[in-house]
């Protein structure tokens, strides 16, 4: 059995909901208002509902199997062939998370601060990180996530404070930008998906407190994330107005550019771009983490530890495959983030609860867990 | 895998020699004394190429020699241009021979020949806000003339550092209202979101031949000069006054300072300024008072005939600072009157002013299209709207509401003893 430590309620609700928000720093907020105009706000709520719906359709199937991960549920259900199967996806998925990350990350740092630094040493500083992270494992990125998360919330607020006199309230209008039924479809389809929910699902035995802990926390997460990235993006609406926006790669960078606080504080971007590193680390620390554990699980090893470095190194290999920018911009968007995203992060959970609930498994042990608890 | 003390004695040992490495720098890092602070970048209109690139760069010898360095009588800062067909490769043409690398990390105003607003400044703007070294929150001004030599005759007489100048003159926009202060990202948002046109702030070098001494200032809130054409003696030659207008990203038209003055008021961004008037009674008399915007502006919108109404009320408030005739304005049935004055003169220049917008086809500089937004039902509408259309066959009125609410450190003008 894989030793992954204990981490409580609060622990699990940090590191899940700085997983979640890691999207706000990058060029997401601008492709939402570029799909959204001025009713981003309601894509976004339609895709923060879509997200809980998503996890609520994992968190069922979690419930009916006490003392599993995803990965053994899915070995149970489908058996040992197609329970793989499922599971191999589930980890070329969090590979592939954890690649256009990692690749989406280094060039913005490239693009903002670092333009002279070749993209392999800062690729081997992020996965570095990463790496050194999920060797600790999954409580001490817990405890960082949790510590972390105060001076995360503290840099946000004061930034969206500092914005404010720079906000232009007629960027909301127009209302109508957008038919309602593309507010609804893009939302659902493309801003209702996180990977959270799956993730939760793969570090499950190490919360405390069992499946609703569990359940509660993640929930929480995908909420606060989706508020976070909603309070994001009418902020860049309003300072940007839609246009502008939609030119923008990296928002939120662009934001934190903007702040004047008086005659002395000037280009204080660098504070919020400690926001953004700790965020990224932790959010690529724990995706590593993810897709070394679900391998670890397939392969029944007693140790993920040893996979680590082969883990790592098919990240950072994939990751280096997108020959630009905007090719990784458009991976990203296209396949991990629509379709082919959905089907791992929301498909495969619903397939595994139609079987589960076809073939009546795991009620018993659910209903006893239940009972014990 | 290794366990125990000694792998952990290993990690430990490499993230000490990695730390070795990250403190020494990333690859991009430069030293203080390796780069060339830029403090104003103007772009002219080439005489051979499409663009004169000229800079200020700041001397950081002459803030050494204050701490005993060896800046002696050195200038805080020398100017430099070179012809380009972009930017950029002027930024890289001045690295040949500035022996520090340019940069514009710090660069806090840009300024903009005439010339070259003329033709359209879009592809340079663009050419800018794309580059991680510039700040949309740096400010952008028209030279009257030519950037260079409106540089090059900037000699500030109160600050050694040119940066502080260029700063302190975005502090005096908001006292004065003779000139806005307008940065990359709002020009940018103007040009980009709404179908008003943008303007930018005018700067000049003052020359006795070129000052308008034959215009005529009595006229009440009337300051009717151009940046260069304010008529003094002494101090820096160069001055800020007045606005470009832009169609698009094209300069088409200048307004004098008391224009901008109103501009802003109509904006509903102007800070706060010195007014004189007529008295009221006395005409030949003036009144002084200090005005701030007590809060925006009301704009309202109705239909009547087919023609499209805006309604616009300005809120005044602010103190007397003068009352040369002596006459007991601040009694407050008085008070009224000279209220009065002031809001019929300011109508007066805002109609004027608005006249003027639609007779050399400008188009709206107030920004009315933020008011007229939330009109607009849906995205394309908004889109298509022929603003500038409905704009030049609206009819717009203006009402000013002054409140004088203090009469400054005299509550009274005591007639003298021998009047």
């Amino acid at each position: 059995m894989i030793r992954e430590g204990k981490i409580g309620f609060a622990e699990l609700f940090a590191l899940l909901f700085i997983s979640n928000i890691g999207r706000i720093f990058l060029t997401l907020p601008a492709t939402a208002i570029n799909e959204g105009r001025t009713l981003v706000w309601a894509m976004i709520i339609v895709g923060t509902i879509g997200s809980a719906l998503g996890f609520w359709i994992v968190a069922s199937l979690m419930r009916r199997h006490s003392n599993q991960t995803i990965v053994e549920v899915s070995e149970s259900l489908l058996g040992p062939y197609l329970g793989t199967l499922v599971n191999l996806l589930i980890f070329f998925y969090f590979v592939a998370v954890m690649s256009l990350l990692s690749r989406g990350f280094a060039e913005a740092i490239l693009v903002t601060t670092l333009p002279r630094t070749p993209i392999s040493a800062v690729l081997l500083f992020l996965f570095g990180g990463a790496m050194l992270s999920c060797h600790y494992g999954l409580e001490t990125m817990a405890r960082v996530a949790r510590t972390s998360l105060t001076f995360i919330l503290a840099g946000l607020v004061i930034l969206f404070l500092a914005v404010v006199e720079t906000m232009e309230i007629s960027f909301l209008f127009p209302l109508y930008s957008r038919e309602p039924s593309y507010i609804f479809f893009q939302g659902l389809t493309e801003y209702s998906l996180v990977s959270e929910g799956l993730l939760a699902a793969v570090i499950i035995l190490s919360v405390s407190g069992g499946w609703q802990k569990f359940r509660n926390a993640t929930m929480l997460a995908i909420i606060f994330g989706g508020m976070l990235l909603l309070i994001t993006c009418m902020a860049i609406l309003l300072v940007f107005g839609v246009p502008s926006s939609n030119e923008l790669l990296i928002p939120f960078f662009n934001l934190s550019r903007l702040i004047e606080l008086g005659r002395y504080f000037q280009r204080i971007e660098a504070i919020f771009l400690l926001s953004w590193v700790m965020v990224g680390f932790v959010k690529l620390a724990v995706t590593l983490y993810a897709a070394t554990i679900v391998a670890a699980r397939i392969f029944k090893a007693p140790d993920y530890r040893p996979l680590l470095w082969i883990v790592t190194m098919l990240c950072a290999v994939v990751s280096i495959l997108p020959p630009d920018l905007p090719t990784n911009l458009y991976l990203e968007t296209q396949f991990l983030r629509r379709y082919p995203g959905l089907a791992v992060t929301v498909g495969l959970p619903l397939l595994l609860l139609a079987v589960s609930r076809i073939r009546k498994t795991g009620e018993l042990e659910g209903d006893d867990a239940r009972a014990k608890e | 895998m290794m366990q125990g003390p000694r792998s952990k004695y290993a990690i430990k040992i490499l993230a000490a020699l990695l730390m070795v490495f990250l403190c020494g720098g990333c690859f991009g890092g430069r030293e203080t004394d390796e780069v060339a602070l830029v403090i104003a970048v103007g772009l002219d209109k080439g005489k051979k190429e499409a663009l004169e690139m000229t800079v200020v760069i700041a001397n950081p010898q002459v803030f050494a020699a204050g701490e005993g360095g060896g800046g002696g009588n050195m200038e805080p800062f020398f100017i430099t241009s070179v012809e380009g067909p972009t930017i950029w490769e002027c930024y890289t043409l001045m690295n040949t021979y500035v022996t520090r690398e340019i940069s514009f990390h710090h660069t806090n105003a840009y300024f903009i020949g005439e010339e070259l607003a003329r033709d359209g400044i879009k592809p340079y703007l663009l050419g800018l806000i794309r580059h991680r070294e510039v700040r949309r929150d740096s400010y952008m001004y028209i030279a009257n003339g030519r950037v260079k030599d409106f540089l090059t005759e900037n000699k500030p007489i109160l600050e050694i550092f040119p940066g502080k100048v260029f700063h302190l003159i975005r502090i005096l926009s908001q006292r004065t209202g003779f000139y806005s202060t307008v940065d990359m990202h709002q020009f940018y948002l103007t040009l980009n979101n709404l179908h008003s046109s943008p303007t930018l702030p005018l700067v000049g070098i003052n020359t006795p031949e070129g000052q308008g001494t034959d215009k005529d200032a009595s006229e009440s809130l009337r300051a009717p000069y151009l940046a260069g054409e304010v008529p003094r003696e002494g101090g820096n030659k160069v001055e800020f006054a007045g606005a470009a207008i832009f169609n698009n990203d094209k300069m088409v038209g200048r307004l004098t300072a008391d224009e901008n003055r109103t501009m802003m008021i109509l904006q509903g961004c102007l800070t706060a300024s010195n007014f004189s008037f007529s008295d009221p009674e006395h005409p030949d008399k003036m009144i002084a008072v200090a005005l701030n915007q007590a809060k925006q502006p009301e704009v309202k919108f109705r239909v009547e005939n087919n023609r499209l109404i805006i309604d616009q009320t300005i809120f005044l408030e602010g103190e007397f600072f003068s009352i040369q005739s002596g006459e007991n304005y601040e009694d407050p049935d008085k008070k009224l009157v000279a209220q009065r004055a002031l809001e019929r003169a300011q109508e007066s220049l805002a109609r004027k002013l608005i006249q003027k917008t639609k007779d050399n086809n400008w188009g709206d500089i107030f920004n009315y299209d933020t008011h007229y937004r939330n009109k607009v039902s849906t995205w394309e509408e908004w889109e298509k709207l022929p603003w500038k259309e409905i704009y030049m066959q609206a009819d717009i009125r203006v009402k000013v509401k002054a409140n004088f609410r203090r009469t400054g450190l005299l509550r009274y003008t005591e007639p003298m003893i021998r009047e």
